[in-house]
């Protein structure tokens, strides 16, 4: 028997469909319109680290409020519009003295400043292709983590607050990247480690592009002529990684410009063989570039200047190099050997 | 008979229409967000679209390290008849003691047999 709806039958099913479609078919559209409360959110109130937690210690103190590191990463100048190295003020134009104590702790600047007659030829090929490109002679940039992320490092630089005492001859390298020592900018993250470099999501988002790494912001943020890289203390586990990353950035330095110095580290967070420091003295001779040397000066200090977490630096109010037990801590070690090899780079391209 | 046919095929296209890409692609998003804060690495390879194949290992790494890793307020959206999804709240990663914060931002999507995928970050 076959089933003959009545018109009226078939008319009621007719509009009880109508709806039902109409209900089903409406809810394929995105929900946006009906919850106006998700909006779009990527505003971040922190665009810089602050410094990771310190131990709590007898010789570590508290970050100096009055040298705050750079809040804000400031957008400088187009490339286009740069300076050229000949512009540059230049601090003095008097003879920099040559019968300097270019030792720390007794060790030789050549044991921890790794320049190779090599690597100061491959510094002014970079350089000239920077300066080609736009780069500001004048401007470094850090690439780094919590070790870096503090006043208590390089940023004492940009301040009036220390005493150079033996080492006075650095004055002109201070004031040559004056404003660079104390810009946090947005390649500075604590926690940061190689993988992460490349990773958008560790780009701030209220400076950087959709898709832009931290590292490529910086540079079209700051355009440096010269970027300093303390990483290696986050990256454990996976040497093959860290090596891979570490050419990377390198590489991508280079081509950009931009000449990159490296630096070991004094922690053994990595494990005890040492791999990351070892890794990045090779890529540091298969690149040719400067190397800082801070695992062995580390060795000239009691616990080789690490606080009580191993990782982070051991550090003292006032940075006064005329007291001998500057040269026992850390933080104070660790700026005087980053600054004299800055001294050593600045020579070296504004000579070339 | 005819109804029961009749039924049948609304409910077909009330289950399709309903199921339709209007929510899949922030559920993607949503899904690899969190396949990332908890470096889920096959997770993260199911839903990375074939273009960002290459970066899978420095997508399952990124928090490496790092201890606590967890969305908070996380919330997706796509935006309307795009290939957007926008999404609010933010990734938290503790070091040491300090929490680090990554704001959510927006994403592209794309479909890929059927599926869709997340495929790098989109302009706001």
């Amino acid at each position: 028997m076959r089933f003959h709806p009545s018109f009226e039958g078939r008319r009621l099913l007719f509009f009880a469909l109508i709806p039902l479609f109409w209900v089903a078919c409406s809810n394929a559209e995105p929900a946006v319109e009906s919850t106006p409360e998700l909006v779009p959110s990527v505003s971040t109130k922190d665009p810089v680290p602050s410094a990771t937690p310190w131990p709590e210690e007898e010789n570590f103190i508290e970050e100096t409020p009055t040298t705050p590191p750079t809040v804000t990463p400031l957008p400088i100048a187009e490339p286009t519009q740069t300076t050229s190295p000949t512009e540059t003020v230049e601090p003095t134009a008097e003879p920099e003295p040559t019968s300097v104590p270019i030792s720390i702790n007794s060790m030789p600047s050549e044991q921890f400043i790794i320049m190779s007659d090599e690597v100061r030829q491959n510094i002014d090929g970079i350089f000239a292709n920077g300066k080609n490109m736009g780069r500001d002679p004048g401007i470094f940039a850090i690439l780094g983590d919590s070790l870096i992320a503090t006043s208590q490092s390089l940023a004492k630089w940009d301040s009036d607050d220390y005493v150079l005492g033996d080492y006075e001859y650095l004055q002109p390298t201070i004031d040559y990247y004056a404003g660079s020592f104390s810009r946090y900018g947005v390649s500075v993250r604590v926690g940061l480690h190689s993988w992460s470099v490349f990773d958008p999501l560790w780009a701030d988002k209220e400076f950087c592009l959709a898709n832009e790494d931290l590292l490529a912001c910086e540079l079209r943020l700051n355009n440096p002529s010269v970027v300093i890289i303390f990483l290696g203390s986050n990256d454990a586990g996976s040497p093959g990684g860290f090596d891979f990353n570490y050419r990377q950035i390198v590489e991508t330095l280079i081509a950009q410009g931009v000449v990159p110095v490296l630096a070991t580290k004094a922690d053994r967070f990595e494990g005890p063989d040492n791999v990351n420091n070892e890794i990045i003295r090779q890529i540091a001779v298969d690149f040719q570039v400067p190397l800082l040397e801070f695992d062995i000066l580390a060795d000239t200090l009691p616990g080789r200047g690490l606080s009580s977490d191993n990782v982070h630096l051991t550090y003292r109010e006032p940075l006064d190099y005329t007291v001998p037990e500057m040269l026992t801590l850390g933080y104070p070690v660790h700026n005087l050997a980053t600054l004299m090899i800055l001294d050593e780079v600045r020579k070296e391209i504004t000579d070339s | 008979m005819q109804k029961l046919v009749i039924l049948i095929i609304s409910l077909v296209i009330l289950v399709a229409c309903s199921s339709g890409e209007g929510t899949e692609p922030a559920e993607t998003v949503e899904k690899y967000l969190q396949a990332k804060a908890d470096a889920n690495a096959d997770v993260i390879g199911q839903l990375l679209c074939s273009e960002m194949e290459a970066v899978l290992e420095r997508e399952s790494r990124t928090f490496e390290s790092v201890s606590g890793v967890h969305i908070e307020d996380m919330a997706c959206e796509q935006v309307k008849d795009s290939q957007v999804v926008t999404c609010q709240g933010k990734i938290v990663a503790t070091y040491g003691a300090e929490d680090t914060e990554f704001p959510l931002a927006s994403y592209r999507v794309v479909e890929e047999d059927g599926e869709w995928k997340w495929c790098g970050e989109a302009a706001q």
